[in-house]
């Protein structure tokens, strides 16, 4: 049938396999993301505010709780990314040598809390790091510390460290499994050729392992950011009240019953999906885009 | 020789002990806690009670109820993101060429977008359109954050395709459903299988958009658990922990077994099943 189609027919046809999905992801999230706009500019016609105005944005750049919140979700994101992204290395070059036949059991830990969800996660940071978890327990027992408020403060804190840690456990995984892949792939050859030809093992990873893995690396990296940036489970779980992310100062405002929120809501929520588009253009240069710029030109 | 063997056998009992610390060590405590009856600070072991699991796993309880729903709606999820996203995946990888990189984009932006803007905007728009409080809605938003999962490994299956494989078989003179049947539907098979479990992951896992869309009257498992969590009742927190991991963790060592089984059936398999397995391990990953 589709072989033997003419032009019109063909095009129609593609239409009629592409149309459903368009309408359902790409026509749902951008028509929500102009209600989103729409409403951020303070046009609310059930309230009675049809005229557009910028009040919403100017009174968020005057706001120090939305500077605050603005870098405490940044630093967040970037300290968790970069860390994870660290241990991701180490993690993909120790595995590396393993096959999966020998290191089966590796292989089946490493993907083991890939599809976790995030909240269990969190939960389970709590209940073994809070001041009467797990740790602190085992702290009192090795005569560390008298009472529980002894112990550090690393979940519900003024740092975010434990929204960090539960995002560095669940990303590790994440990024080793995709560097992992290139790794144990087309790359050993031209690591064993660079051998022949003398270099040493730095020289090697330098030039080779490195180069070659970037892409996959970057690609993940921003995956990871973009993630955490946005996420509302983890610091709803992890964070302290008094210093709330940017997603949980949006689902505030959202859920606050008096509409004259809404706008601001919205404004927070548009400045979230400004940045997470700015990294989706990263990606596509960096990570998807690289690497298939890379495999044309090879 | 002999030397570099034990110094390999020591570090990959490193690498082990290492990887059971990181991965494993968070659940035992959702575990001890799902068992506790009171489990007051100092002590290193909780005394043993059933109650929270005699709960979760009781016929009369909410726990029945949120359990038949998130399955439903994963179930749903799951099947109608495969049945959305083959034709669109197909049509982008074999015959798309002039807009592919953008539609493909518009059709995994959602991959990428921050959760908390897409249940904000989704919710926004239902509630014009009149889905909001709606089962119809919430599994329309479900659909809206698997249909791109699903998009984006099966074009990374079509991408590596070759279409000659069906032109030979119709040049041979079969039909269009046996073509798809025969050729396509075994090779698609891997893809497909991941595609349908992390769609219903996917679901399964959604907290904030069925919150706003379903506006509390559909009860789903992560629902009571966010409940639970902030009764502060650790025990049942525990234990609906236990039973919200259970299906990732079976998707998990269910498919490390496909992997396995695959390795040793792999002779006999026919040569072009060899050629996807790359694509398949390196499209196994993003998932949140």
């Amino acid at each position: 049938m589709y072989y033997s189609a003419s032009k019109p027919v063909k095009r129609i046809l593609l239409s009629l396999m592409l149309v459903p999905a368009l309408l359902l992801v790409a026509g749902t999230f951008l028509a929500g993301l102009f209600i989103t706009g729409e409403q951020s500019l303070d046009y609310f016609p059930l309230i009675g505010k049809t005229t557009l105005s910028l009040h919403a944005y100017s009174a968020l750049f005057h706001s120090s709780v939305f500077y605050r919140s603005l870098l405490f979700s940044l630093g967040i994101s970037l300290a968790s990314t970069v860390i994870a992204a660290l241990f991701a290395l180490i993690l993909a070059q120790g595995l590396r040598r393993y096959s999966s036949k020998q290191g089966g059991w590796l292989h089946f830990m490493l993907q083991f809390n890939l599809p976790v969800p995030h909240v269990v996660g969190a939960i389970s940071l709590v209940l073994l790091l809070g001041q009467s978890g797990l740790i602190s327990r085992l702290a009192y027992a090795a005569g560390l510390i008298q009472q529980p408020s002894q112990f550090p403060i690393l979940i519900l804190d003024q740092a975010g460290i434990g929204i960090m840690l539960e995002y560095v456990w669940k990303e590790v995984p994440f990024i080793a499994v995709s560097v992992l892949s290139i790794l144990k792939s087309w790359i050993v050859p031209y690591e064993k050729q660079l051998q022949l030809l003398g270099a040493n093992a730095w020289q090697r990873w330098r030039l080779v392992t490195l180069p070659f893995m970037l892409p996959s690396l970057t690609a993940s990296s921003i995956i990871v950011f973009a993630y955490t940036f946005g996420s509302f489970e983890v610091p709803y779980v992890l964070g302290s009240v008094s210093k709330p992310t940017l997603p949980i100062l949006a689902y505030q405002a959202y859920l606050n019953p008096d509409l004259t929120h809404r706008s601001e809501a919205m404004a927070i929520n548009g400045v979230i999906t400004i940045i997470s588009l700015l990294l989706i253009v990263l990606y596509m240069r960096w990570g998807e885009g690289y690497a298939t710029k890379q495999h044309s030109s090879s | 020789m002999r030397q570099n063997s034990i110094r390999h056998r020591k570090s990959f009992i490193v690498w082990h002990a290492i990887l059971i610390v990181l991965f494993f060590v968070p659940f035992i405590p959702l575990l001890a806690w799902s068992l506790a009856k009171g489990w007051r600070f100092p002590d290193l072991l909780p005394t043993v009670s059933w109650r929270a699991w005699h709960y979760v796993l009781s016929p009369h309880s909410q726990v029945k109820d949120a359990i038949i729903h998130s399955l439903g709606l994963a179930a749903a999820t799951s099947l109608l993101a495969a049945l959305i996203a083959y034709p669109a995946a197909r049509a982008l990888g074999l015959y798309v060429k002039r807009w592919g990189k953008t539609i493909r984009l518009l059709l995994i932006a959602p991959l990428l977008l921050p959760g908390i803007s897409i249940a904000i905007g989704v919710h926004v728009l239902f509630l014009k359109l009149g889905l909001a409080d709606r089962w119809l809605g919430v599994l329309l938003s479900h659909l809206i954050q698997a249909i791109p999962y699903a998009v984006y490994l099966m074009h990374g299956f079509y991408a590596g395709y070759d279409i000659g494989y069906e032109k030979q078989v119709r040049l041979l003179g079969a039909n269009r459903l046996q073509t798809f049947y025969f050729v396509e539907l075994p090779l698609l098979r891997p893809v497909l299988s991941l595609s349908l479990l992390f769609s219903f992951l996917i679901s399964w896992s959604q907290y904030l958009v069925t919150v706003f869309v379903g506006g509390g009257n559909l009860v789903t498992v992560p629902m009571l658990l966010f409940s639970s969590l902030a009764s502060g009742d650790n025990s049942l927190v525990g234990a609906l922990c236990m039973l919200f991991v259970m299906p990732a963790l079976l998707i998990v060592i269910f498919s490390a077994m496909a992997l396995k089984k695959d390795r040793y059936d792999g002779s006999y398999n026919g040569t072009c099943n060899g050629s996807f397995d790359g694509k398949e391990a390196g499209g196994a990953e993003p998932i949140h």
